[in-house]
């Protein structure tokens, strides 16, 4: 039997595919209007995703029969391409829009030459498509295929500026990218020969313990660690985000990243489910101990406010990778892991369009020269400060809620008897710490005595868009409830 | 039930939103500044009142928000609370014109207020916690909102100080948040209760309790300013006089004793702690705090030094009586909470009022100030005095039920704690007091208001003196008029009668 | 020698070789710093896949799996477009910088730098207009 729901989500879900890739497409044929394209789009996908999501919820609260499958152009798998939409995808898109619309305001704002517009728009419409794609293929190649489109237009992105660091800052963003996608795609390939299949529900059907499998998933995490930038394949990231427009950059660190992330999260708790052992486990959760050690000490010696906050991601992410040996214990410690993501997504990004209006108000973001204008410029600093009580774990935000979660997974772990449980809560619980010494390094300048300036002038939103998403992302602390149900909507998923 | 969940919501953004709009106002915006201050200190205080009352009349207040799957953000109005809610009200209204007075003239006003505003919300929010999680949640809030106000002078000593009280607080931060997401993990994310709730575990987990019991207490314990883990507090000294007031009369200091009560209390429950062998240790770290505290005061020169180290030793009070755990103890604890409070805040204002007059910082700067700033030198004798404990005094009145709790459960030691402890006390508090009444002195006075604001009215800028005089006949009517029903020692023996399950209370 | 080719089957002997291709390109990306070479070698490295790609379609017994053939069609399209990007960054690179290697990173980034004692002295110094950021970390080596 249908159930009424299943008709609109099946065309909510390819209809959002569609409008974004129209918007794309739009935007690069009238590159004057790109712009006005680019908002009007970003407010049309926001309200979009918004119906999509209460119609989605609404089909709860049975797994199977919220959760959407699309197969395009009425060919089924194996041989046709599908779209999939779960809790989890339906998390990440709804993240995606509001990162997106943010982002899209303040590029009003930030991107203000009339050709660079021209340039940046279209580019910027093709990521944002890519990413909505990314998050909701079904299918190993399409999936291999979305992550180029996404790779390809960060690193135009990235060279934007056409500055000598920039084009650097890209090249070698670009290199990583691509190793990582060939690595990926020869897993994809090992798969499909031992498989004949590429549809990740039909792989996952076949999913067993061999040589071919082992091959593929080393092959497969590798090239998405890379391009997640984890630890210890991670030391592009600070000279790509560092140097990218502050636009950029926010959705390299907040979006861009955590696609990889998703994608690593979901073959492993899928194709590559059989694979994980708690050797392996552990293993993972101690290089997510030196990331976290390692990007904080990073971000404690940087210079640049950029560079700063690029190293979080890098010390954020190794909390991912120390929740995958609670996973192993606590199964349903995944939700956490997404709601940490996206708690994480928002909170980066507002702390990099924050950065971004104090680098263009100073001209530079050098911290020892910044004093005057972060005490000149204290909304700013606020939001700064607020997204990093976030990043830091401390009420009342997100990332409160998020550590809760992710300490009480640990700690479960402990009493579930595992000694090594005891390491992973000291990580947990005094990243924050760590997260809090560099947050303190950006944000109390503002409070020295000393010279206050203004700089230069800058837009009103780029003045207010970071204020917004600042508040989002603590008010996400709100979001745990829901969040945690949409992503237990599922099907498959622990 | 609704309409009653939202008063405790009103209370708690009756500060919150004016901080947030005071946050955003130009600098020179002064009236609407002081409008917003104002109009939110006595809103709040107004509805304190009337939740008082309701409380009174033995009505339900409680308002809850799912957080995270079963665990909720609960406000709830018990008479413990409302005993610190009431307190942390009536302070800020006194505060804050305290506060606009002192900060006349200096800049970045806004910023300020803002702040402490957030700072006030987060308090009253921890005064109307209704379980641990939600206790935590202000608590931490309180810990970021009050570092601007320590740094606040912007020089690098204040920076400094900011620095040691946010690595302080902020890893004794993250020590409760373990603990308490443990305890939650095995009890479930209960609402405080009198008795304590964790009865069903003592059997199964004694060892892990005790060790969670040591977490939980460092974990307040550094905002409590307790022996070993205080080192914080002296250095805070450099924030403005009136931070260092609300700090140390209610909020910062205030948090963490509270903190304290309601888990040997309220999650604990007495009778537990005192099974588990709990008791006894709190008991010689506050008893060690008090004579530590008295004799570091008693070496400070510096007197707003002397009075930190005064609070450390103070507030150790309120912890000794609640590990004794007994009535009469809790009583002594609780009331303490108050008295200490108002005494506190009224050596501090005067404390300023000294400083930002006359430029008196050391003790021995202090001769013949009280014939030109008598009101203040009267106001700093008073409080002085009942710190002492003299009677009737406020002081006096928590000393005796202290007495009489460790009689009542066989502690006489405690009782040489106490002596010795009230002797160093006049030791290090009747320097002053004497050197500013009987002293002399020769030059004339270095004038900075004077130089800054020109000529005043009274001795010093009225919205300084007002405050003072104001906290100080509150300090002195507490003591004096202790034994009348809403005192504030007639409102701790209610809470001790009507919530508290304490062992050997039956009368 | 090429008996032995001969004797391989198409199913065994292209995936072998592409592993081989695949394991190639990844070192000459790693030790060539020359851009162009290292394009090369990712495109070496792609090539690699392909070859496993088509050697999986062909070894069943019957015509090679049409599927397996459209895959490494898209795929030389995407290989060729992003190598096209590729390119024209690395001659961007070379105007700019007159090198076809990549520079380190942003200078200021690696130097330790003790901020809040260069804060504090800004405190005192009435007039901070400007610190040299290279001159105090002189002093530190």
């Amino acid at each position: 039997m249908t159930l009424p729901g299943e008709a609109w989500l099946t065309s909510g879900v390819a209809g959002l595919i569609a409008l974004s890739l129209l918007l794309a497409v739009l935007a690069t044929v009238w590159p004057r209007q790109a712009h006005r394209i680019g908002i009007a789009g970003a407010l049309a996908v926001n309200a979009w995703v918004l119906v999509l999501g209460a119609v989605f919820l609404n089909a709860g609260p049975e797994p199977m029969a919220a959760a959407t499958r699309v197969a395009l152009g009425s060919w089924e798998a194996p041989l046709g391409l599908m779209l999939h939409l779960d809790g989890l995808a339906m998390t990440l898109l709804a993240l995606t829009a509001v990162v997106a619309l943010a982002t899209s305001l303040y590029s009003l704002g930030y991107v203000h030459d009339r050709i660079e517009r021209r340039q940046f728009w279209p580019l910027w419409l093709w990521l944002w498509a890519g990413l909505n794609m990314l998050f909701v293929s079904g299918d190993a190649f399409n999936l291999y295929i979305t992550l180029e489109v996404v790779s390809l237009t960060a690193v135009a992105l990235v060279a934007f500026t056409g500055t000598a660091a920039a084009v650097s800052g890209a090249m070698r963003y670009l290199l990583v990218n691509l190793l990582g996608s060939l690595s990926f795609l020869m897993g994809v390939v090992l798969l499909f020969g031992e498989h004949g299949v590429l549809d990740l529900v039909l792989l996952e059907a076949r999913a067993q313990v061999g040589p071919t499998e082992r091959m593929a998933a080393v092959l497969m995490t590798a090239g998405l660690m890379l391009k997640a930038a984890l630890f210890p394949v991670h030391v592009w990231l600070a000279p790509a985000h560092g140097s990218a427009p502050a636009p950029v950059s926010a959705v390299l660190s907040g979006l861009v990243v955590t696609g990889s992330f998703y994608l690593i999260l979901r073959l492993w708790m899928g194709v590559f489910a059989p694979l994980a052992t708690p050797a392996f486990g552990v293993l993972i959760g101690l290089l997510g101990v030196a990331a976290l050690v390692w990007g904080s000490a990073q971000a404690l010696r940087a210079g640049r406010l950029k560079s700063i906050v690029a190293y979080s991601t890098v010390a954020q992410f190794g909390y991912l990778l120390i929740a995958f040996p609670l996973m192993l214990v606590e199964p349903t410690a995944w939700r956490v892991v997404v709601f940490f993501a996206v708690v994480h997504a928002l909170a980066k990004a507002a702390v990099f369009l924050a950065a971004g209006t104090l680098q263009h108000a100073a001209g530079h973001d050098r911290l020892v020269d910044l004093g005057d204008i972060l005490r000149g410029r204290l909304r700013t600093v606020f939001a700064l400060g607020l997204a990093g009580v976030s990043l830091m774990g401390l009420p009342f935000t997100g990332g409160f809620v998020a550590k809760y979660l992710l300490l009480e997974a640990g700690l479960g772990t402990v009493l579930a008897g595992s000694a090594i449980g005891v390491l992973w809560v000291i990580a947990i619980a005094g990243g924050g710490l760590l997260a809090a010494a560099y947050v303190l390094r950006m944000v109390a300048p503002a409070f020295h005595q000393g010279r206050i300036r203004r700089g230069e002038a800058v837009s009103a939103w780029m003045d207010w868009v970071p204020l917004g998403l600042a508040l989002v992302a603590a008010a996400a602390g709100l979001s745990g409830t829901l969040v945690l149900y949409t992503l237990s909507l599922t099907p498959g998923a622990p | 039930m609704n309409d009653a969940g939202g008063l405790l919501l009103t209370i708690l953004l009756s500060s919150l939103l004016p901080g947030i709009a005071i946050f955003f106002l130009a600098e020179h915006r002064r009236r609407l500044r002081i409008g917003l201050n104002l109009t939110g200190a006595v809103t709040k205080l107004v509805l304190v009142g009337v939740l008082l009352l309701g409380v009174l009349r033995g009505d339900e207040y409680r308002f809850s928000l799912p957080l995270m799957p079963g665990i909720d953000l609960v406000l709830a109005a018990d008479s413990l609370s409302l005993l610190f809610a009431t307190l942390s009200a009536v302070l800020w209204l006194v505060t804050t014109v305290y506060a606009i007075g002192y900060l006349e003239h200096s800049p970045r006003r806004s910023r300020f207020f803002g702040f402490f505003s957030l700072c006030v919300s987060a308090t009253v929010g921890i005064a109307l916690s209704g379980n641990l999680i939600t206790f935590l949640i202000f608590y931490e809030i309180l810990t970021l909102a009050t570092w601007p106000l320590v740094v606040h002078r912007g020089t690098p000593a204040a920076l400094r100080a900011g620095r040691l009280y946010l690595g302080y607080t902020l890893t004794s931060g993250l020590v409760l948040f373990t603990a308490i997401v443990w305890l939650t993990l095995l009890a479930g994310a209960e609402g405080f209760t009198p008795g304590g709730y964790l009865e069903s575990l003592a059997e199964t987990h004694a060892v892990t309790l005790q060790v969670l019991f040591v977490l939980l207490m460092v974990g307040f314990g550094v905002k409590a300013a307790l022996v070993p883990l205080h080192s914080w507090l002296p250095i805070a000294m450099v924030a403005p006089a009136p931070v260092s007031a609300l700090l140390h009369a209610v909020a910062v200091v205030k948090a963490g004793a509270f903190g304290i009560v309601r888990v040997v209390n309220d999650v604990y429950g007495a009778e537990l702690a005192l099974e588990l062998g709990l008791t006894t240790g709190l008991l010689v770290v506050a008893a060690i705090t008090i004579l530590y505290g008295s004799i570091q005061a008693l070496r400070a020169q510096d007197l707003k030094q002397r009075l930190a180290f005064s609070t450390v030793s103070q507030v150790a009070y309120i912890v000794l009586g609640v590990a004794l755990a007994g009535p009469l103890g809790v009583i002594g604890g609780l009331v303490h909470l108050v008295h200490q409070g108002l005494t506190k805040i009224t050596l501090f204002f005067c404390a300023g009022n000294f400083a930002e007059t006359l430029g008196i910082h050391k003790v021995r700067e202090m001769d013949g100030v009280g014939r030109r700033m008598p009101w203040t030198m009267l106001a700093f004798t008073m409080g002085a005095l009942g710190m002492i404990g003299l009677p009737p005094l406020a002081g006096f009145v928590t000393k005796w039920h202290l007495g009489l709790g460790a009689l009542q459960v066989d502690a006489l030691w405690v009782l040489w704690v106490l002596v010795l402890s009230g002797l160093l006390n006049a030791a290090y508090f009747l320097p002053p007091i004497i050197r500013g009444w009987l002293g002399e002195r020769r030059e004339p006075w270095p004038e900075p208001m004077r130089e800054q604001i020109g000529p005043t009215r009274f001795e010093t800028h009225w919205m300084l003196l007002v405050p003072t005089l104001l906290v100080a006949a509150l300090s002195i009517l507490t003591g004096l008029l202790a034994a009348v029903g809403l005192s504030p020692l007639g409102w701790v023996a209610v809470i001790v009668q009507r919530d508290y399950i304490i062992p050997g209370l039956d009368t | 020698m090429s008996g032995l080719v001969e004797t391989l089957a198409p199913g065994l002997l292209y995936p072998t070789g592409g592993a081989i291709l695949f394991a190639l390109g990844l070192y000459g990306l790693i030790r060539r710093h020359h851009l162009v070479l290292r394009i090369l070698a990712l495109n070496i490295m792609g090539s690699g896949v392909f070859m496993v790609l088509l050697g999986i379609a062909a070894r069943g017994e019957g015509p090679p799996d049409p599927v397996a053939q459209a895959l490494t069609l898209t795929g030389i399209v995407v290989a060729v477009s992003a190598t096209a990007f590729a390119l024209a960054l690395v001659v961007r690179l070379a105007r700019l910088t007159g090198n076809a290697i990549i520079l380190p990173g942003p200078p200021d980034d690696d130097a330790p730098v003790d901020d809040i004692s260069r804060l504090e002295h800004h405190a005192h110094t009435e007039a901070p207009e400007h610190i040299e950021p290279t001159a105090r970390s002189g002093e530190r080596r």
